[in-house]
């Protein structure tokens, strides 16, 4: 699901600054589609650098908000507890929330 | 960033967010102490923490939408079609209305985006084959692929019939529908879902929502085979994002196999209709799977057994706390929604339904029904009144398990089977009686799967129940539950008769029949020809029993009734004519036996139908009552015929019939001298049982026990005995062992050891032997047979003193029972011997008068017999005075055995005890003759082991000592002493007895030293 999201919104931003000539009420549309390409790329950068520091942190999230798994369901899919999914979550959501912003303030 | 530094910050960051504010600023102070990047970090993922929200769900959403966005972005059309609105958006992507842009009118479609599964290798190609295949459906009740393609953004789409209709289950709730209507409908659904695999299309993913009825009430199916479409190449690898992604999909209507991952087939849609109709017919599903962990729902899936849709509609008070908070739909509303009051719906589900239900959800594929065809098929037949097709694959999937190791549960549910199938049958006879009982088959069904699961261990915490306990709860649940059906009730008990008679339970057997004729007599009357069989099967439980009278008065009986029926069944009146000869044959009445064994097999003859293998059972029973009656030439004719019959049947290979008739053979054979044929035939049955049944069946059993004892007559007793031993340990698995055979076992495995000298062992299994047919049965002949086993086993090593009180308990026995029998003579005989033998002349004589009475009364004057009893006679009386009359018993004796058939160690017995007699009354030259006669016979005729030979030297030694020759009689005695203290023992009565003749001898002439020697020995 991620890799559909992530390789979408890539060709989405790939047409845009190619900058093909479109017809206004679909630049309307346009627009906010690349807003929202920026934020899937920018989510699954962070999630990439995440990976690379906890893996276990990167996978509760895909499991929970791109897999549609409960919280009960990633832990035991993951056989660790509950307790531990929810304290992960909140940590990789904070680290994810901080890159993003980061990555805000360097561009 | 490295690990432990991240780990540091996960450890800090984990307990700081369990503070309040206030206190976090301290914690943070402690923990991270004078390091400031440390600091800095933590905090700046505190407030991030703070600050995030939702941006995760929203960034999610962001791309979710994106890709929908995509779909209408291509101008609002995908390929040729017109996008109109968003109907929904599934777990698999977007559904659009849509309309076909480049048409004159305007037909109206759903289009369906697909944007999920794209993790897995979906080739444009194989889209392509997939969607082909899929157009080629066509099928009224299935909503047509039109059309599909790639989205100019590359996301694959489908264009199908739209349906404006409303999920099945939601349908018939909101009509009301009854069961009747439900089920039609559901038989619409298999008809489509039937169509689909003929055309090699499995749908994968039925459930309500995938199944919509219009408002005219058409059934439409939905999204066939796109499951596939969205699933990896069959046999390629699983990206781990696809697993993560087909676990995510609801295990409700998922087969195990498709949880599992295994290959799906059209079996997974019959399982997937078995979830379906359980939910249209009993409002629920079969497993609880909302608030568990989805490895829970799995387990559950993959290893609970199904309820029957039945059981889940019973109310129950207390509801859990979880069921309060989400409550369930409780009885009342979903019978209410079928138009039936609860208990009226849970009925009409027991049974049928339940069955259909288990069979399409069984965990192993192969196990369901064979096609959606068979499914509908036992749906339509149970509307209309017919017999489904679930049973018998629900008896046998459900017994084979554990019924390998269970025959009993064979019979007992075969007997029922039986009765279910000819209930029909029974109910147009009689139908009067049938409709004051209102008896369903149902309930009988009910009660055998409930029998079966009693012996299914896991259902049983774990514990194996025994096949007595088993029968023992199937009788407790007749009587219990047809308590208001007395003739139902009494004949489910003449069913369970046979397994009880099987298992050697016959007085249970009795018990339960004698019930049985009371209840259904106290309708019928006594003398109605419905009885016959239960007569008829009474007569076999007293046959088991040993009353061979009564069994032959109840088989008669059946016999009469069998024939006054108006349903004259040949086959059974055979097999209650063989039965009596079997009953006769016991008594030892061969002629008459040998004459119903002939009726019967003439009856086999004529009647209709193949017969050959009861054809074969008669002549295997005639052929042994010939042989019963020394006409072995001619029973071994019908033997073989039976033989060759039963060969023929089982096309030569090995069969249990043929094992029968090898045994009877090997009985027959037994008459013949040459015992080695008889030890052949019993090895061959005895292979075939081994190689055909289970280690504990009573014929195998009896297998080992027939080749062990022609080993034992053969006098291999080395061969015997382990035969013996292994019998002996395939009894002790089980759970009970109180059974005749059990103690004929043990007895004969006694009387082996012995034969080994064994003697303690030999003493602990006859002692078995006694006190289990005491306990069986206190006054049998096999009590009797036990008591002089265990007696002379006594005698021959010296314990007089048990031998003459085993004795005396056997005339005591069979004095009173049996009156003049040869057991009766025996036992006498054995009482004066251990007189005798503890020097107790005067007490001896009034038995073994007796003995020699009965047994002269029974086999006439020469027999062998009675002068072996007059030889015993004679002994004593030549000791307690009456010379003359010993003398005269001894001389016609030795007469007897000279022109008779005796055999010539016989002779030489007879011969020494002549010669030992006239020593002891002053005829020592007479004496000497005859005891060298002796001496020569037996030397010719014996071995030096034997003890008649040490007998015969002995009493030749003291004859040559009174006749005055006594270096000479002295050098004889001592080798006879020391011959038999090593055959016999120091303690043995020969051994003794010779040790005291000679000191009498020498004390006679007058030698007192030899005679202190000896006495001192």
């Amino acid at each position: 699901m991620r890799r559909v999201l992530v390789d979408h919104a890539r060709r989405v931003q790939a047409a845009k600054r190619g900058g093909r000539a479109v017809k206004v009420h679909l630049e309307v549309i346009g627009e906010v589609a690349e807003r929202k390409a920026t934020d899937v790329l920018e989510l699954d950068d962070a999630l990439m650098a995440l990976e690379k520091i906890d893996q276990r942190k990167n996978k509760i999230i895909e499991l929970r908000y791109f897999g549609g798994l409960t919280i009960e369901e990633t832990a035991s899919f993951l056989e660790v507890s509950t307790a531990t999914v929810i304290a992960d979550a909140r940590l990789a959501r904070a680290w994810l929330f901080n890159q993003m912003k980061r990555s805000e303030r360097a561009e | 960033m490295a690990t432990e530094r991240w780990r540091r910050i996960e450890e800090i960051f984990k307990a700081a967010i369990e503070l309040s504010a206030t206190r976090q600023e301290p914690f943070l102070d402690d923990s991270c102490g004078d390091d400031d990047e440390l600091r800095q970090t933590v905090e700046r993922l505190l407030s991030s923490d703070r600050e995030a929200g939702e941006f995760l769900e929203e960034a999610l959403l962001s791309g979710i939408e994106l890709v929908e966005d995509s779909a209408q972005e291509g101008g609002q059309t995908i390929g040729p079609y017109r996008l109109i609105e968003r109907t929904g958006s599934g777990g698999m992507g977007a559904v659009y209305r849509a309309a076909r842009a480049d048409s004159e009118y305007d037909q109206i479609v759903a289009i369906k985006v697909i944007h999920t599964g794209m993790g897995s290798p979906l080739t444009v190609e194989r889209f392509r084959r997939e969607r082909q295949i899929l157009a080629g459906l066509q099928h009224p009740n299935i909503a047509r692929l039109l059309d599909g393609g790639t989205t100019d953004t590359g996301l694959p789409y489908l264009v199908m019939e739209y349906i404006e209709g409303e999920p099945i289950d939601r349908y018939c709730d909101r009509l009301k529908l009854s069961l009747r209507e439900r089920l039609d409908l559901f038989i619409t659904v298999c008809t489509a879902v039937s169509s689909a695999h003929q055309n090699l299309v499995v749908h994968r993913d039925l459930k309500p929502s995938n199944i919509l009825v219009t408002a005219d009430g058409t059934v439409k199916l939905l999204d066939f085979g796109i499951a596939k479409l969205l699933s990896p190449e069959d046999g390629g690898p699983l990206s781990e994002a696809t697993l993560t992604l087909e676990r995510a999909l609801t295990p409700s209507y998922a087969s195990p196999e498709q949880i599992r991952g295994e290959m799906v087939t059209t079996a997974s849609d019959v399982y997937s209709l078995g979830v379906l109709l359980f939910e249209l017919i009993a409002g629920r599903r079969p497993f609880r799977l909302s608030d568990v962990t989805r490895r829970e729902a799995e387990r559950r899936v993959l290893e609970d057994p199904a309820p029957a849709p039945s059981s889940t509609l019973i109310t129950r008070r207390s509801a859990s706390a979880a069921e309060k908070t989400k409550p369930k739909k409780s009885p009342q509303v979903i019978a209410q929604e079928r138009g039936m009051r609860p208990e009226a719906l849970r009925r009409s589900l027991v049974g049928d339904l339940d069955t259909i239900v288990l069979t399409a959800l069984r965990k192993d594929r192969s196990n369901r029904y064979p096609s959606v065809d068979k499914l509908a098929q036992d749906v339509r037949h149970h509307l209309d009144g017919l017999p489904i097709d679930a049973h018998p694959p629900t008896f046998s999937y459900r017994a084979t398990k554990f019924l390998r190791r269970n025959w009993v549960a064979v019979a007992v549910t075969a007997a029922f089977f039986l009765l279910t199938s000819v209930f029909s049958l029974i109910l147009v006879q009689r139908s009067n009686l049938a409709r004051v009982e209102q008896v369903r088959t149902q309930e009988v069904r009910d009660l055998l799967i409930e029998i079966i699961q009693s012996a299914n261990p896991s259902l049983q915490g774990g514990a194996q129940i025994t096949h007595r306990e088993q029968l023992d709860f199937s009788a407790k649940q007749i009587e219990r539950r047809f308590s208001q059906q007395p003739l139902l009730q009494a004949d489910l008990q003449v069913q369970l008769v046979d397994s009880y008679l099987s298992l050697g339970l016959a007085e249970e057997a009795r018990v339960l029949i004698e019930k049985a004729i009371a209840t259904r007599g106290a309708v019928v009357g006594e003398e109605d020809p419905s009885l016959s069989k239960a007569y008829h099967r009474l007569g076999a439980s007293y046959r088991k029993l040993g009353d061979f009278a009564r069994a032959e008065t109840l088989h008669r009986k059946a016999l009469k009734l069998y024939r006054s029926g108006s349903n004259q069944e040949l086959t059974r009146i055979a097999d209650v004519t063989n039965d009596l000869g079997i009953a006769l044959r016991a008594q030892g009445r061969w002629e008459e036996a040998e004459r119903y064994f002939r009726e019967a097999l003439e009856l086999y003859r004529e009647a209709s139908g193949d017969q050959r293998q009861w054809i074969a059972v008669a002549l295997g029973n005639l052929g042994n009552v010939l042989g019963l009656q020394n006409r072995s030439e001619e029973g071994e004719g019908y033997l073989r015929e039976a033989l060759a019959i039963d060969r023929e049947l089982s096309n030569a290979e090995p069969s249990t019939a043929i094992a029968a008739d090898l045994s009877l053979l090997g009985n027959l054979l037994l008459n013949k001298p040459d015992l080695q044929a008889s030890a052949e035939h019993h090895g061959l049955a005895l292979s075939i049982r081994r190689q055909l049944l289970e280690p504990d069946h009573p014929d195998l059993l009896e297998s080992i026990n027939n080749l062990a004892s022609v080993h034992y007559k053969l006098r291999h007793y080395e061969e015997a005995i382990p035969l013996f031993r292994e019998a002996e340990a395939l009894w002790s698995k089980k759970p009970d062992r109180r059974h005749p055979d059990y103690a004929s076992l043990q007895n004969n495995l006694g009387l082996a050891l012995q034969g080994l000298g064994r003697f303690d062992e030999a003493a602990e299994s006859l002692m078995q032997a006694l006190q289990l047919r005491r306990a069986l049965m206190p006054t049998s002949p096999d009590v009797v047979n036990s008591l002089i086993n265990t007696a002379t086993l006594h005698y021959d090593t010296g314990d007089s003193v048990q031998a003459r009180d085993l004795y005396a308990q056997a005339v005591e026995v069979e004095g009173v029972e049996r009156q003049g029998s040869y057991n009766h003579a025996l036992a006498l005989a054995g009482l004066g011997a251990s007189h005798r033998s503890s020097g107790d002349f005067e007490a001896a004589v009034p038995p073994l008068r007796e003995a020699l009475e009965v047994i002269h009364k029974l086999v006439g004057d020469d027999h062998l017999a009675t002068v072996y009893f007059s030889i015993s006679l004679a002994r004593v009386l030549s000791r307690t005075g009456f010379t003359e009359e010993a003398e005269e018993l001894l001389r016609k004796a030795v007469k007897l055995r000279r022109q008779g058939e005796a055999s010539q160690p016989r002779l030489g017995k007879a011969l020494t005890l002549l010669a030992d007699h006239l020593a002891r009354h002053g005829e020592a030259e007479e004496a000497e003759a005859i005891a060298k006669e002796a001496v020569a016979i037996l030397e010719a005729s014996t071995t030096e082991d034997d003890p008649l030979l040490a007998n015969a030297r002995n009493v030749l030694g003291a004859s040559l000592v009174a006749r005055g020759k006594l270096q000479e009689g002295d050098l004889l005695i001592a080798r006879s002493i020391d011959r038999l203290t090593q055959i016999r023992g120091a303690n043995h009565p020969d051994t003794e007895e010779a040790r005291a003749r000679a000191v009498s001898a020498f004390l006679d002439r007058g030698a007192a030293g030899r005679a202190a020697a000896y006495r001192d020995r």
